[in-house]
Parts: structure tokens; sequence; C-alpha cells
């Protein structure tokens, strides 16, 4: 008999971290397996927003989940892991994990949670929380990036922040700056024919900061459809739109300016049928979410499918965070695009699906101090 | 040197091979401990788990009345938060040091590190000494959930959480007409009047026939509807029964008031954004008027295509030959005798004006708060957001929980949601109460905090400046109830009580007067800073920040407290006053605050303290705040740095421009920034 009743979860990000923790409140034993060296997931890519206070990027949040993870009795976490291949069925699949390829990151990793050799572990449920891809804007080549200095993405942007080296983006000389929506997103010739979720919200509160950083900048946003969600968020674009430019439609072009150190945003303005031209210092490309490319391999090691557009493909249940495979779930972004909130509320709703463990493991005794 | 009363604390070194694992060699640590006298044990760090069994009965075996563990943070984060009990229910909560973050990695030579990591540790041993011994005792939770709603929302997470097995009682206000909901009790008409207790034992006081009612709950769901008013009426059209609002959500659309129609014409976003259910439910009226042969003429500002399935609706929209029009300017509208004229401008074809007719025109209901959400709230003791809704925008309890535990928030009443998020909201709130109380018992300490009612002035400071609710008034009325069971042990109410009638048995001001004593031993000849950072946010940002190989200056000494709020006025000075030439409280940045008010709080007595320096004339010394977030660990340490720069009497261009620029970094307040 199985002295205990395991869910194995495979990602370590938000939505994995969500998922395993209320999993494990309710009796279950968590083995969270992660690729990388650290939990956390992008939580550890994108910086802090908050200027005279919060934005709730919401970024930092992911850090007391980490904690409180770590904590707790009933979770086991390998890093530098994945999946291999799962066989079985619910309440008694069989997970054989191999050891990643070890990268440059992993090198201040902690190294009594990774994991050294193959093995096979029994689990009754999985939950699957692998994420996304930032897009790589090069892909873009009409966009400039990677061959102009003054084309950024918004990742680039929050490094320099988290790095407290913003003022190497915001040199002196630097006023007038361009956010451009919707880069990878909402491109249906790609095959992305969806709404990242999340950017239009970066966009904003990134330019906010950086307005706190330096109230002169001249700023402006060229947008699709702004996408207005999330707590006072209303009140914050309200806000912004005095203290910014917003201009419809995406650039198609943005090359070398003849001034030195300006780069020039091309796009087509119906109004006087043909393409205006906008000189700025600076343009930040606000990319998208994109399916991880290992998606395929996930599928095939794990028995699911593939959407169109490259996500893992749910059931056709309705509200239900199940997989096309019994027993396995998708939370987060493997799943399509999602934002932090979305994720942890999806995993949180994929637990339910899962009932309670048929048998209770009691390892040693604590109580929950500081929650 | 032996340390007076070693004993009594035992030393648990969480270690690796002295070859790979750490720079810092585990024998030499050891050997070192040891010959300053203390009782230290080794714990492997391979298999976290297994080792705190392990080290559980160690504890059980020799008795110590403190415990101490130093590792690297992957192994103490499995620490803080269990204690170690006996047969009796007595706990000990062992205090942790991260020697290897916040010394292995920081600094170069082994030397320095280990004079580092014992210094650390001794801090850590003085705070564990004063740490009392709390006793634990297990509560029954109530299985009973009290659902107050009167929508959509309410009713999804009634079935999920009934689903879950827990019973739900749904309060719905009395016009609501309901059909029987399987498994859920139903209580109409009842208003919620009081909330005393804490999660797993709520006492509810209802209103209902003017009679009081007491339902006892083990937690409470706050689902009610946002209120949506009809839209405002266009000028000229007041009374105009061509205009007509749409349905609340696509599932009230009734194809029959597009009977007979020729055109229709739909005006989203007039005076602000609609909600995302407001947009699905117009481009549904929009798509079944267009199956139907309908002229349709959709005005926006901004299209949502959020969510997994919005671009997909929006596509169709499209593919279905409906006229989408996106404005910067609101479009005109003017009654015509056979229906009404709409003249705008199209934000992407400038200047023409677009004249198009319709037989109807069809406006969203507007969205606001719940109607009573202000009286709610205050019942609550939980502060509604900026713009009225239930639900303070603080994202340390989103999404649906809130910062009194057992207390949760869905529905449009906290959040603007489409259709899909309602039913992930329901779920996500059914485990989260599952969790909460699906184990029929919970662990709480039986007391954490001594109250003096004789120096109590019942000023109600702490009362009012409690986030979680965790402070009552008695049923007299004259004194004051302290529940631990709902508190969150930010300490934030022992810092502010004028009386100091507080007294927190957990890190209380003994505590960090014994670490300051310590840190604030002068080594060679410089005065050290006292850095107090918050556990949630500023401790994950130094743990961070060894990771990424930066240093704390070595005057530094941090000291983690369980909120920014937890540092008083008091401790602030005697760090002063114990020899340190200045203090620091690192907390979370505003409205980010676990309990809510710790860290403007925090703001605050720095401010005092800095401005009462300024007023005795001690200008070399310095109290400041700074808010920090777990992700800013390169601002942590700018932040930390700049304030351990030495004020050189040599105030030259160079080096006052290199300050001027790391105080600016921080964007702090206090004197001498």
């Amino acid at each position: 008999m199985k002295n205990s009743s395991r869910i194995i979860v495979i990602g370590g990000g938000i939505a994995g971290l969500t998922a395993a923790e209320n999993l494990a409140e309710i009796g279950w034993e968590v083995l969270i397996i992660e690729r990388t060296g650290h939990l956390g997931g992008h939580g550890h890519h994108w910086a802090c927003m908050a200027t005279s206070n919060c934005n709730r990027c919401s970024a930092c949040a992911v850090f007391d989940r980490v904690g409180r993870v770590l904590a707790h009795d009933k979770i086991s976490v390998l890093t530098l892991a994945r999946v291999a291949s799962l066989k079985g069925e619910p309440w008694a699949f069989k997970v054989r994990i191999e050891p990643e390829e070890v990268r440059e990151e992993a090198c201040r990793s902690h190294p009594h949670l990774v994991l050294s050799q193959q093995r096979e572990v029994c689990a009754d449920f999985v939950v699957v929380a692998t994420g996304f891809t930032p897009y790589d804007a090069k892909e873009s080549p009409l966009l400039g990036y990677g061959r102009f200095p003054e084309v950024l993405t918004t990742l680039d942007v929050d490094e320099m922040l988290l790095r407290n080296h913003v003022q190497s983006f915001l040199k002196p000389d630097v006023s007038d700056i361009a956010f451009v929506q919707c880069v990878g997103s909402r491109d249906k010739q790609a095959g992305r024919d969806y709404c990242s979720q999340f950017c239009c919200k970066t966009s904003l509160r990134l330019a906010r900061k950086l307005l706190y950083e330096r109230p002169d900048l001249e700023i402006t946003l060229y947008y699709i459809d702004l996408q207005v969600t999330g707590k006072e968020f209303r009140h914050f674009l309200k806000e912004m739109s005095g203290r910014m430019k917003f201009i419809q439609g995406t650039p198609a072009e943005i090359s070398h300016g003849e001034t030195e150190g300006k780069v020039i945003v091309k796009r087509f303005d119906p109004s006087e049928g043909k393409a205006s031209i906008a000189e700025h210092d600076r343009v930040v490309l606000s990319i998208g979410q994109v399916a991880s490319p290992e998606n395929k391999d996930m599928a095939d090691a794990l028995g699911l499918d593939v959407a169109p557009d490259g996500f893992l493909a749910l059931s056709e249940a309705e509200g239900s965070r199940v997989s096309t495979r019994p027993g396995v779930f998708l939370v987060g972004a493997c799943s399509g695009p999602a934002d932090l909130n979305t994720s942890s509320m999806q995993a949180l709703a994929a637990t339910t699906e899962i009932g309670r463990p048929a048998v209770m493991a009691d390892t040693y005794r604590t109580a929950l101090g500081r929650r | 040197m032996t340390v007076e009363g070693s004993n009594d604390v035992l030393v648990a070194l969480a270690q690796g091979r002295d070859d790979v694992d750490f720079l810092l060699p585990p024998s030499l640590l050891t050997a070192e401990m040891e010959k300053r006298g203390y009782r230290v044990i080794s714990l492997s760090v391979g298999a976290p788990r297994s080792t705190m069994e392990a080290l559980v009965r160690t504890c059980r075996k020799i008795k110590p009345k403190a415990l101490l563990v130093a590792g690297p943070s992957a192994f103490l984060d499995h620490v803080p938060q269990v204690v170690i009990l006996d047969d009796n229910g007595l706990g000990i909560r062992p205090v942790t040091v991260n020697v290897v973050e916040r010394c292995a990695w920081l600094y170069k030579d082994e030397k320095t590190r280990l004079k580092k990591a014992c210094k650390n540790i001794e801090i850590g041993v003085a705070r564990a000494r004063t740490r009392p011994i709390i006793e634990y005792r297990e509560i029954k939770t109530r299985k009973k959930v009290l659902l107050l709603g009167d929508g959509e929302s309410a009713f999804k997470a009634g079935e999920k959480l009934a689903a879950l097995d827990l019973d739900v009682t749904l309060v719905v206000p009395d016009n609501i007409n309901l059909v029987a909901l399987p498994g859920i009790e139903i209580l109409k008409g009842a208003h919620l009047q009081a909330l005393t207790g804490y999660a797993g034992d709520f006492n509810a006081v209802f209103e209902q026939n003017k009679t009081l009612l007491e339902i006892q709950a083990g937690a409470v769901v706050v689902g009610l509807e946002a209120s949506h008013p009809a839209p405002e009426a266009i000028p000229n059209l007041e009374k105009n029964d061509r205009v007509k609002t749409i349905p609340l959500t696509p599932g009230d659309l009734d194809p029959g008031i597009l009977e007979g129609l020729d055109s229709i014409a739909l005006i989203l976003d007039r005076d602000d954004v609609e909600t995302r259910l407001a947009v699905e439910t117009a481009e549904a009226l929009a798509a079944l008027a267009a199956k139907k042969g309908i002229n349709v003429s959709l005005f926006f500002r901004h299209m949502s295509v959020h969510g997994r399935k919005g671009q997909e609706r929006y596509d169709m929209l499209r593919h279905l030959g409906i006229t989408l029009i996106r404005y910067d300017e609101v479009p005109k509208c003017l009654p015509r005798d056979d229906g009404i004229e709409i003249v705008a401008k199209d934000a992407v074809l400038g200047d023409k004006n677009l004249e198009i007719k319709a037989d109807i025109l069809f406006l969203p209901h507007r969205t606001m708060p719940a109607p009573n959400s202000k009286r709610l709230s205050k019942v609550l003791n939980l502060p509604l957001d900026n713009e009225g809704f239930f639900q303070a925008a603080n994202i340390r309890h989103f999404p649906v929980a809130s910062p009194r535990k057992g207390v949760f928030f869905i529905g449009s009443g906290h959040q603007d949601l489409s259709s899909e998020e309602i039913i992930e909201e329901a779920s996500a709130v059914a485990s989260e109460v599952r969790s909460l109380l699906g184990n029929g018992n919970m662990l709480v300490p039986k007391i954490l905090l001594e109250h003096d009612r004789e120096k109590c002035a019942m000023c109600l400071t702490c009362l009012r400046t409690c986030g979680h609710a965790a402070i009552e008034l008695n049923e007299t009325g004259n004194s004051l109830e302290f529940l631990p069971a709902a508190c969150w042990e930010c300490g934030l109410c022992a810092s502010v009580c004028p009386q100091q009638a507080i007294t927190r048995l957990f890190n209380p001001v003994d505590e960090i007067k014994a670490a300051v004593k310590i840190a604030s031993k002068k080594e060679d000849g410089e005065e050290p800073v006292i850095v107090f950072g918050c556990c949630n946010s500023a401790a994950h940002a130094l743990e961070l920040a060894g990771r990424f190989g930066l240093e704390l200056p070595d005057r530094a000494v941090f000291i983690e407290v369980p909120c920014s709020g937890h540092v008083s006025q008091t401790e602030v000075l005697n760090g002063l006053a114990l020899g340190a030439q200045g203090v620091i409280i690192l907390g979370c940045h505003s409205d980010n605050c676990r309990s809510v008010r710790g860290s403007r709080s925090a703001r605050g007595k720095a401010f005092q303290v800095a401005e009462d320096l300024k007023a005795m004339g001690l200008e070399d010394k310095f109290s400041r705040f700074y808010g920090i977030a777990s992700n800013e660990p390169f601002r942590l340490v700018g932040i930390v740095k700049a304030a351990c720069e030495p004020f050189s009497a040599d105030d030259s261009d160079e080096s006052v421009k290199k300050r001027n620029k790391g105080a600016n970094a921080g964007k702090g307040v206090g004197a001498n920034g």
C-alpha cells in the first residue's frame, strides 16, 4: 500500500506554486519539478514597478509564495529537473524525471534541491504549470530590435530597472520615449491571434515608473485597443492619460533617423491616406506571451495535445482545467496567455477539481506561525 | 570566550559538504561556534524534510529552551513557519540565520565570511534566547460558510463550495427570486450587522425582519454584485423610446428585443471604459442581430479582447459584417422620425463625419460599487478600494482573500470579471475556503500578546491600527480582547501603543535589544548602521542580493522583523543609544503592506525620530524609512551603501555628488538624506 498520496506539479512559477500550496494544505504530498535552478519563474526577471506607492504589478507576490512553499512540510522540490515520460492513469501515474542539462544560471541555485540522477516516482495526479516564453522581438525584423540600440523591449527595460541601471536607459539626452503595443500578439498571420493579457498594464506601469524617475519625459504609446482590466485600472488609465500621449494604430516599421541617436516610427495614417512618421529617442516594444517552444516535447512526454497556437490544449469541458488526458491539469500560461492574477486563479480552480487525498500522510507536527 | 548560559540554546548548522556546496566550510564554522561555547549540532541539507524530522526528534530529546538554525535560504525557508511542539502543546519557534546568501556569498575572503557568519549567529542566539515558549491549542473549525450574494458569482461559488462538502448558507436580499440550489441553505432578507471572532469560528449577527439573528460560521464570502444603474441619458434623447439598455449578461439576452428591426447601433465606452461583461454582452447582442440579417453598427473607444476568447469574439464580429467604429470623441446622437442618427468620427479614418441611422440605439448599463458596500466594509472592518469597490487593491491578498483571515471577496462587487473568470473565481474561492476549513481543525497559539489592563487607557489606537481585525472590544465594551487565531503577528499594535501596555511574547522589545546590543559592538572603530527589514520584502531582497553577488557594507547589520510596523520608536532610539550611527527601516511600498498599515506607520516613526534627532542637534545620527520590494536587490544594496558611506571631512564635489546620487536612488524620507 502506498503510504502517501502524491501530486506532481511541473513548473515552479506562480501557477505551480499556488497549486502546490493549496493542495498541500488539504493533505496532499506535493512534488514540484522545476527546470531551472530556482523557484518563482518569471518573477525573477520583472522589476518592481512601485513609484511613491505600489503599482500592483504583483511581481513580488511570487516571492511570498516561494517562501511559503519551501516552508510547507508536505511539499518537496526538485530543481534542474524535467519530466521525461508519464505512464499510467489517474491514481496510478508513473512519472520519470531526468536531470536537466545544467545551465549557466544554475550556478547560484540551491545545491540540495537539485536532481542528480534519473528517477521514477508515483503520482495520483499531475498539474502542468510550465508557463510561457516572452516573444522574441527579433522575429519582427521591421521593428528594428537587435539592429538599433535605441529599440528595446519591456523585458530589457525591466532588467535595467531590476539592476538599478535605469540611468543607462534614461540618459540625459533622452527626452522622448515611445511604447509600441501588441508586439508578437494579435497577429493572425503568425498564428498568434490572441491578446497577451498583460502587456498594456506592463507598459502603462513602466511609463509611470519612468515618469517618476524623470517627470519631464515625453511618452507616446502606440496601441490597437487598450485593455483596461484589473483593480483600479480605470483610475490608473485616467491618471496616465493626462501625462502621456496615446496614439491609436501600431507602427509598421522602425528605422534610424537622420539625427544621431533618434529612431523614426513609421505607421500608416489612414486620415491622410499615407505613411506618417514620428521621431523618438527610444522605442520600447511591449512584447507578448508566446507558447513555449518546448510545449511540443512536453506534450509528447505527457501524452497531451497542443492547440494550433502552440499552447497546451485543455479538454472541451467548460470551466475545467483538465487537459485532454484525464488526471493531468493545466494551469497558468502553458494553456494560453495569462497574467499573474489569472494564473493563480486558474491554479486555485484546478485544485477544486482534485479531491482530498485518500491517505493522509502525517510527517511531523507543525503549526503555521506567521501566515 | 564562554557565553553565559549558552547551553540552553541549541545551534543547528545546516550544512553541505566542505568541498562543494558552500564557500563557508562547515567544519570551520562548527569549530568556531563550539569555541565560543555554544551547543552545536550539524544538519545535512541533503534532504530538508527528513533533516527537519531529525531536528524535531533531537529537540524533543534534549529539550532546549531556544533553537537557532543557520544555513542557506532554501533550507531556512523550511524552518520559520515550523513550531516544534512537545506533547503538552508547548512550542519553540526557531530563529533562523542565513549564513550562505548573507555571509558566504557576499564576502571574498574566508576570514571575513567566518567572522560575519559567527556574528550573525550570535545575534540570532541572542534573539532566540529571549523568545518565549508558546503554548498551542487545537481549535475546531466550523464547516459552515456564509455566502453573501445576489447574483451569478455567488450562485456559482455556492455550487462549488457545496461540491467540496462545505455547509453553505447563502444570504440574499429580499427581492431575489431563487430556484432552490441543491445543498445550499438560503437566508432571505438578512443584513449583516456585525462580524466578530476569527477564521474557523466567526460569529455573524444579522438583522432580519427587525430581529437579530446570530450565525456561527468558519468563513465568510462576500459575493455581492456591483450595482448597474441605467445608462446616463443622451441629450435630446432623454425620453426617446428608441434608446434601449443592453441586458446585463449574455445569458439575459432575449431575441425578442430585435423583432422587426432593420438596423441597430450600440455605443460603448461613453464616459468610461466598459466592464468586460458589458462588452461581452454587447458583442453577443451584435452577433445575434447580425445573424438575423439586421444591420449592426458598434461604436467603441477600446475594444476588449482580453481573455482567452476575446480576440475570437472580436474576429467573429468582423466576420459577420458588423460595422465597427472606433471613436476618439463620443458620437453625437440625434432624434429622427424613423430612428436615431449617429454622427461619429472614426479614430482611424480621421476628419470625415460618418452618419449612421439605426432603428434602435442600445447602451450598456453603468457599473458602480454595490449599494451597501460602504456600510458592509465598516462591518467587516476591511477597507474598500479607491473606486469604492470591495477589497482594497493590495496584491498581498489578490485574487480573492483579504487581510482578515477567513473573509473572501468574489464577484463584480470587487473586480471587473469576464464570464469565464466568474467561474474561475468561484472555484478559486472554494479552494481557498477548503484549505482553510477542510481539515476540521487548526493549531493556534493560546496567547501571543500580554495586555496590561492597568496601563491601558482604552484609547483604541491598537484596535484601529490592526489590519486583521484581531483586536475586539469585549462584550461589556470596557476592555480589549486579542484574538491569537486572527493575528498575523505583525506586532503593529504593540509598537503604536502610546501607553506601552501591549507586550509581544514573540519578538518582543527584548529580542531586538539583545540583537542590537551584539550588532552594535564597535568593530574596527566604526559605528554600525542597523537595518530593520520586513520579512515579506526586504529579507527576500537581501537573499536575492546575495545571489547576484552583491555585498552589504560591513557596518550594516540586518535584523529581520515580521513587519516594518513592528519596529517602534523606542527600538529605533534604543539602537541609536546603543551606539549605532543610524537606523534604516525597510518596509514594503505603500499599499503593499500585508498588514495594511505597517509600512505607513514605520515611515511615520522613522520620520518622527529623524525630527527628534534634528531637534536635539544630533546631526551625525540618522533614522530613515524606505519602501522596498522583494525584487529590488540592487536598490536595497544601493540604499544601505549610501547610508553607510562615512561623512568624510573632505566634502569634495565628488563625494557630495556620490552621496546625493545614492540618496536619490532611495527616495526615502528622513533627516540627513
